[in-house]
């Protein structure tokens, strides 16, 4: 018998979708200097792009993920997005030419993310059942781009560089969520945790 | 998914270092991405480690070798016929100028970066004068920031 994976309602992906990046924002409101709130926000869409993008690749041995998968790149692509016009508002101040005076480092690195955004396109704009169908072969060939693009936005992460800072705050902040996500996804897993218990009856 | 991109995303996770700098200004061509430690939040009372990443359009960084350049530090904007809180002492670092300020209270401050070419610098590397500044709240707790309103 096979393990198919629970369908989950496209509404309530979008909330989840919508709902971890505003609970990340409290956050990052409590305990971020306000002078840089904005720089971070952008950050933070951007580590969220990439963490969609990894768990699309973690659907692969994760087969209770795979109904998420389509919703995971999708919320990839409109986190990259938004990430990128933060970045240009508040990194470059509106002013796509202000990437001419960055280093020569950061600006293969911006070009980096912005193939990988790019890239992205495409995927996002075939990512229903219409284009599956239309595309045939096509779509598959299109979408063996995935990995690759991953790949494009972690180096795009690691050359720009990493802000988070080393404060305690932050880290036991984040070390919680980690440990919540953990516990839930791991709940979720768990055979017990489907099964009724047995003190019940 | 190919075992290459796998492997190249596990080695990049593990190699990926500190952000650089984050806010830019520019006169002319020269710009310069200006960043300040901790986090980009200046506490008061403490040397605040502040890093310029100095570049011409194009990215050709501007190196103090080849700049005659100097830091100014204002309590608030900067008004004519005011001097300077203080003058940072710039040094080289890698692919950057640093220098350490010190905000004796919490408030705005602004930092102007401005220089000229060295003397007998070689005309392929010579750029333009240029005066860039920032605004930087300094705060006891780390709550400031830098103002992009400038």
């Amino acid at each position: 018998m096979t393990d198919r994976p629970r369908s989950v309602s496209g509404w309530w992906q979008v909330l989840v979708a919508l709902l971890v990046p505003l609970n990340l924002e409290l956050l990052l409101a409590l305990v971020t200097p306000v002078g840089v709130l904005a720089e971070r926000r952008e950050e933070l869409y951007g580590f969220l792009s990439l963490a969609s993008l990894l768990l699309v690749l973690c659907t692969r041995w994760a087969g209770w993920l795979r109904s998420y998968r389509r919703a995971l790149g999708l919320a990839a692509f409109w986190y990259g997005l938004y990430h990128g016009w933060l970045a240009l508002q508040h990194v470059l101040q509106g002013d796509p030419t202000n990437l001419l005076f960055l280093n020569q480092g950061t600006q293969a690195s911006i070009w980096a993310g912005i193939v990988a955004l790019a890239g992205l396109l495409p995927l996002t704009l075939t990512s229903f059942s219409g284009a599956q169908r239309r595309l045939g072969r096509a779509w598959k060939r299109l979408h063996r781009l995935g990995p690759w693009l991953t790949l494009l936005s972690a180096l795009h992460t690691a050359w720009a560089g990493v802000h988070f800072g080393f404060v305690p705050l932050k880290f036991t902040s984040l070390a919680l969520l980690l440990l919540s996500l953990g516990l839930f996804l791991w709940r979720r897993r768990s055979p017990a945790s489907r099964s009724p218990s047995p003190l019940r009856s | 998914m190919n075992t290459l991109p796998r492997t190249l995303l596990a080695l990049l996770t593990l190699a990926t270092p500190a952000a650089l700098a984050h806010e830019l200004a520019r006169d002319g061509n020269v710009g310069a991405l200006m960043h300040t430690d901790p986090d980009d939040a200046p506490l008061v009372g403490k040397p605040t480690g502040v890093f310029f990443e100095l570049n011409q359009k194009g990215g050709r960084p501007i190196l103090l070798s080849q700049c005659a350049c100097t830091l100014s530090v204002y309590a608030g904007g900067v008004r004519a016929g005011r001097p300077a809180l203080s003058q940072g002492k710039l040094r080289q670092g890698q692919g950057q100028l640093l220098s350490s300020v010190l905000f004796p209270a919490a408030g705005a401050y602004t930092l102007v970066l401005q220089g000229r070419p060295k003397p007998g610098l070689a005309s392929g590397a010579a750029f333009p004068a240029f005066k860039l500044s920032w605004v930087v709240r300094a705060d006891v707790a780390g709550s400031g920031g830098m103002n992009m309103n400038h």
